[in-house]
């Protein structure tokens, strides 16, 4: 294991988030306690995370809706600023967080790729050198000329999951949102990820499904209530996950 | 040795990063001229409706109150362009950075490039307006000199001003969405207040001297208008030159602002999408 090179490492990671305190009563309350009173809250979401992922594996992460797994990465992604703690990383994360956010639905896929590829760091040469290969692994065909508002949410998928792979990041980040896709592009996504891997991208599975994450990941890590509540094998953690339901 | 590589290296990455910035602005602009007009049937021709419209309205209605100004067509128009330039863009850029929430939230790009994009395809939209526009003064009597050519500068100055208010907007809309509510009851208000429309008392009064906007509107109107019908030597050698100062200042004091908002408030952006 110590041999083993790291792709990031974070300790002690710390991340609030700022909660506005909604509705006129809270705005009177303010003026009338004369700044007294604070018009927004912090709410800690990630209390002090340690986490390590090597180079080349496939990482799982477990956690409940709202256990801060989104945020975690996020943070990891440099998106979102840590109150405390630091984050190393060795490469480009890429961007799958959430599927098809920059997606402009009055625009055609074409143009889309162009677009979302643009934000995601690519310039303008590569996209022309891989739009291709975009429309050819989104098995999108002719759609790409249409209005991107007249696709399915399982296109939309395709579509998204193309670019990003397009990037070619060093750590990509899978989100479970890859389930709108039908089986047969999640195959495919299946076969993609293990065949980058080979390559030696690291993956991060994020998922609340721990059979899926058995299947795949080396490792894995389980998040509750922003902290990490046990990390190490897949097959420990999936097993001390499943555990707290029954 | 190993310290000036390290910088270098630095120095490149930070260089490229600025290019593909540069590139994403780019594109984010073309994208919104695109969609802009996209679904509607007379698309470009909309941006010059409107001002059209509202000069119809003050040429007819207005002229019948104000009657104390020279050619009033040329001098309602000359102010009216910019200011819908002014309005326009700043209601826009508003949104921008709550709109990219999504995307602010997935990628690691910089928010400022959202409202920037919006600014630089306004103005280009702007620009193309310009055309007509000044054909339309020329009809109205407007005489092109080599004044004219000091609106670049005003100009500049101009869209400077529009970015940095339009910034600060947008920053503080990301918290309260009541910003955007205010913004469209306190514009009609602006633009009565700031002399568009009817001309200003010669002594400026406390409130058009407070008023940042009728600065930058009477030196417009000094190139534009004035300087068809005033003694020239005065114009060139006073009024411009101190409007000019004027202007600049309360530019690089609203683009300081804003830029120092912004840095302050990016940091709660994403809690707040």
């Amino acid at each position: 294991m110590a041999e083993k090179e790291i792709a990031i490492k974070a300790q002690g990671l710390e991340v609030s988030f700022l909660i506005q305190r909604q509705g006129i009563s809270s705005i009177k309350q303010y003026l009338l306690s004369f700044g007294g009173q604070k018009l927004f809250e912090k709410k800690k979401i990630l209390k002090g995370v340690d986490i390590e992922i090597y180079k080349g594996e496939c990482f799982g992460l477990l956690g409940k809706n709202g256990s801060g797994k989104s945020t975690l990465l996020r943070t990891l992604a440099g998106i979102i600023p840590p109150d405390k703690g630091s984050i190393k990383i060795n490469g480009r994360i890429a961007p799958l967080l959430a599927l098809g956010a920059g997606l402009e639905i009055e625009m055609s896929g074409i143009e889309n790729i162009k677009l979302c590829c643009t934000l995601m760091g690519m310039t303008q040469k590569e996209i022309k050198a891989s739009m291709s290969d975009i429309i050819d692994f989104s098995e999108l065909e002719d759609d790409v000329n249409m209005q991107v508002k007249r696709y399915s949410s399982g296109m939309m998928a395709r579509l998204a999951f193309s670019m990003v792979v397009a990037t070619s990041p060093d750590i990509l980040v899978v989100d479970e949102a890859l389930a709108v896709g039908d089986l047969g592009f999640q195959n495919k996504c299946m076969a993609k990820i293990s065949e980058l891997r080979q390559q030696g991208t690291t993956i991060i599975y994020v998922s609340h499904n721990q059979e899926e994450i058995k299947r795949i990941c080396d490792r894995a890590a389980w998040l509750k209530d922003g902290k990490i509540e046990k990390i190490g094998s897949v097959s420990e953690v999936g097993d001390t996950y499943l555990e707290q339901f029954n | 040795m190993n310290l000036l590589k390290i910088r270098m290296g630095r120095i490149k990455y930070y260089n490229s990063r600025l290019k593909t910035y540069y590139e994403t602005v780019y594109v984010v602009s073309i994208k919104n001229l695109k969609l802009r007009y996209r679904n509607s049937m007379l698309g470009f021709l909309w941006t010059l409706i409107n001002p059209l419209f509202m000069l119809a309205i003050f040429v007819f209605v207005f002229k019948q109150v104000i009657n104390n100004v020279d050619n009033y067509p040329l001098y309602v128009l000359s102010g009216l362009i910019f200011w819908n330039f002014f309005s326009s863009s700043s209601n826009q850029i508003l949104n921008k950075i709550i709109e990219s929430g999504g995307i602010l939230k997935s990628v690691n790009i910089p928010p400022i490039i959202f409202p920037l994009s919006a600014l630089i395809s306004n103005l280009i939209n702007f620009l193309l307006t310009l055309i007509p526009f000044l054909l339309l003064m020329f009809y109205f009597g407007f005489r092109p000199s080599l004044v004219t050519l000091l609106i670049i500068p005003a100009l500049i100055l101009f869209v400077l001003f529009t970015f940095s208010v339009s910034l600060i907007l947008s920053c503080f809309n990301v918290y309260f969405r009541d910003i955007e509510m205010f913004w469209t009851t306190i514009t009609p208000a602006l633009f009565y207040a700031t002399p568009v429309v009817y001309e200003a008392p010669k002594n400026m009064n406390w409130f058009m001297v407070l008023n940042p906007f009728a600065h930058f509107i009477e030196l417009i109107r000094d190139i534009l208008y004035r300087s068809q019908f005033e003694k020239y030597d005065e114009l060139i050698s006073m009024d411009i030159p101190n409007r000019f100062l004027t202007t600049l200042l309360i530019t690089v004091f609203s683009t300081t602002l804003s830029l120092f908002i912004y840095s302050k408030l990016r940091r709660g952006f994403i809690s707040n999408f």
